[in-house]
């Protein structure tokens, strides 16, 4: 048992440095960060050019924050937490690192249990960066954390099987489209009651149901003239 | 795998005891080993033994019916060209592959019985063996000290050893291709293993390294571990393989000691070179002496050499082939 712990934090702290090494990862990390600035930006100046005065706007703060963090839970676990496994395991097979590491008496499990960790690490910190970019309550930092650790597990073990079964980078950016799509599912949700039906059985339901709720409530409250008509 | 074969002459020490952690000593050799000439211990129980292995791919046998055993402390060498199974071999030795029929022992015990203990006292240079590119030398290092269990104590000394001491933080992906084979040699050893399995080690490297790799080799000979290396290489042979095996389609045409196996092979001639008549090829017998002490009596002779076949010359007799 001793001698897992040490080899999986021995495995963490490379694959948390080769992370942040990686040029194509650490920008894959930031993009939902990016996205959300983007996001506010593009809310800011809709609602400046609609002529939405500044206590409509803050009326609107929570539906506005709910969406935002719907659309990065989903982002973050799509991009971040399949970018870190699947193509993690797929460089390690294509370079032949993964072997090295199974010659030197480090078991599979110990190597999925240390990438799965550093991506569940990384998707908590890019989803509470998100999260205070998004300007959410406090109170639903926790919840909307755990919410993601959650909902990245599943994403976190379709990619694990599918990173084995790749045979090299190139195989895995064919194999992480569909995952990065079902990732994805419950912001195409936010669209309508039927996408959102759908997207409520994949692994990110919960977000999607908590955006098309917060949707329905912006409905029944006055709707502000800056958000998209349905 | 067969069972009715009679089981292999099982371990006689316990030998990880008498290892050290740390730096490799010079070890006494202790009661049941036989002492080298270089004055290391050569014991004579065998850590690794293959009896009749077996592989094919497909229709294709890659190996057939391999017999040997390798003694601790022994350096055994595996030499053959291109595809003649060496690498297979290795492959069988180290579980990544498993033998359609026949028998192998590690450590005394089958393979397939062998623990994840037995594994931590063996070292793998295989002709896949990768580092990460986005780390440095001693972060790769230090990480194979890790997984190992090793304290980071002994690296500064390693580096110092394969001479990348300057360059340990060097990207791997900067570093040449010598470079990356000492530093995965020194990943293979961080551990100080009973057991190293190189796969062509000094394969890329320049004069200069491979000579330093050698050494090091040798080093960890006279420590008392047990090397098994495969080559094409015959002078890397020669200078390492207390014994060797040579490989040709998966079969070994012959064992012995690299002297034995050229001396096996002589052609019982000796070469003379004089003054005045050049270079005279002589057969070992009678006749030959009278001319020989003829020559010394006139001062003719500037050089006398016996003409033993190099192990290229010996693989070329065997198998009508060269390397």
């Amino acid at each position: 048992m001793n001698a897992t712990i040490r080899k999986v934090r021995a495995l963490a702290g490379k694959d948390f440095a080769d992370l942040i090494k990686n040029p194509t990862m650490f920008v894959v990390c930031l993009m939902p960060i990016g996205f959300m600035v983007l996001y506010r930006f593009v809310i800011g100046d809709a609602a400046t050019s609609a002529g939405v005065t500044m206590g409509e706007l803050a009326a609107a703060s929570e539906e506005i924050a709910t969406f935002m963090l719907g659309s990065s839970l989903c982002m973050t676990i799509g991009m971040v937490a399949t970018m870190i496994v699947l193509y993690g395991i797929a460089e390690e097979k294509e370079k032949h690192t993964l072997r090295t590491l199974m010659l030197a008496n480090v078991r599979a499990s110990e190597v999925v249990i240390s990438k799965s960790s550093v991506a569940l690490l990384a998707v908590t910190v890019v989803n509470a960066a998100c999260f205070f970019v998004a300007e959410g309550q406090l109170s639903w930092l926790a919840p909307y954390l755990a919410l993601g650790i959650v909902g990245a597990l599943p994403v976190v073990f379709v990619s694990l099987v599918l990173g084995l079964a790749c045979r090299d980078q190139m195989t895995a950016g064919f194999y992480s489209v569909p995952v990065l799509l079902v990732a994805l599912v419950p912001i195409f949700g936010m669209l309508g009651e039927g996408a959102a039906r759908i997207a409520s059985i994949s692994p990110l339901g919960g977000a999607s149901t908590s955006s098309w709720d917060s949707r329905s409530r912006a409905r029944s409250s006055p709707k502000p003239p800056w958000l998209p008509s349905s | 795998m067969t069972s009715a074969r009679p089981s292999l002459p099982a371990e006689q020490q316990n030998y990880s005891e008498q290892q050290g952690h740390g730096a490799p000593q010079r070890q006494p050799a202790p009661q049941g080993y036989v002492a080298h000439s270089h004055g290391a211990p050569i014991p004579t129980a065998p850590i690794l033994a293959m009896e009749g292995v077996c592989l094919s791919f497909g229709p294709k046998r890659v190996l057939d019916g391999l017999t040997f055993n390798v003694r601790r402390g022994e350096c055994f060498g595996f030499l053959g060209p291109s595809g003649a199974g060496k690498t297979t071999t290795i492959k069988l030795l180290t579980r990544q592959l498993t033998q359609d029929t026949g028998r192998i022992q590690l450590f005394g015990r089958p393979i397939e019985h062998a623990s994840n203990a037995d594994y931590d006292r063996i070292g793998i240079l295989s002709d896949t063996s990768a580092l990460y590119e986005r780390l440095s030398i001693e972060e790769n290092l230090r990480l194979y000290a890790s997984i190992r269990g090793r304290g980071q104590h002994d690296i500064d000394r390693l580096l110092e050893r394969m001479k990348l001491s300057d360059d340990r933080r060097t990207l791997i992906k900067n570093c040449s291709k010598g470079m990356r084979q000492r530093a995965a040699l020194l990943c293979a050893l961080v551990h100080a293993p009973e057991l190293l399995f190189l796969d062509e080690p000094t394969s890329g490297l320049d004069p200069a390294a491979r000579a330093e790799v050698h050494r090091m080799l040798s080093e960890l000979k006279r420590a008392g571990a047990t090397i098994f290396i495969t080559t094409h290489d015959m002078a890397e042979a020669e200078a390492l393989c207390d014994r060797l095996a040579i490989l040709d389609r998966g079969r070994i045409i012959a064992l012995d000691a690299p002297q034995s196996l050229s001396m096996k092979f002589a052609r019982n001639r000796i070469v003379i070179t004089t003054r005045t008549r050049g270079v005279l090829e002589l057969t070992r017998d009678a006749a030959a002496a009278d001319t020989v002490h003829d020559l010394l009596a006139a001062n003719e002779v500037l050089a006398i050499h016996s003409d033993e076949p190099n192990l290229e010359e010996v693989f070329l007799e065997l198998t009508g082939r060269s390397l």
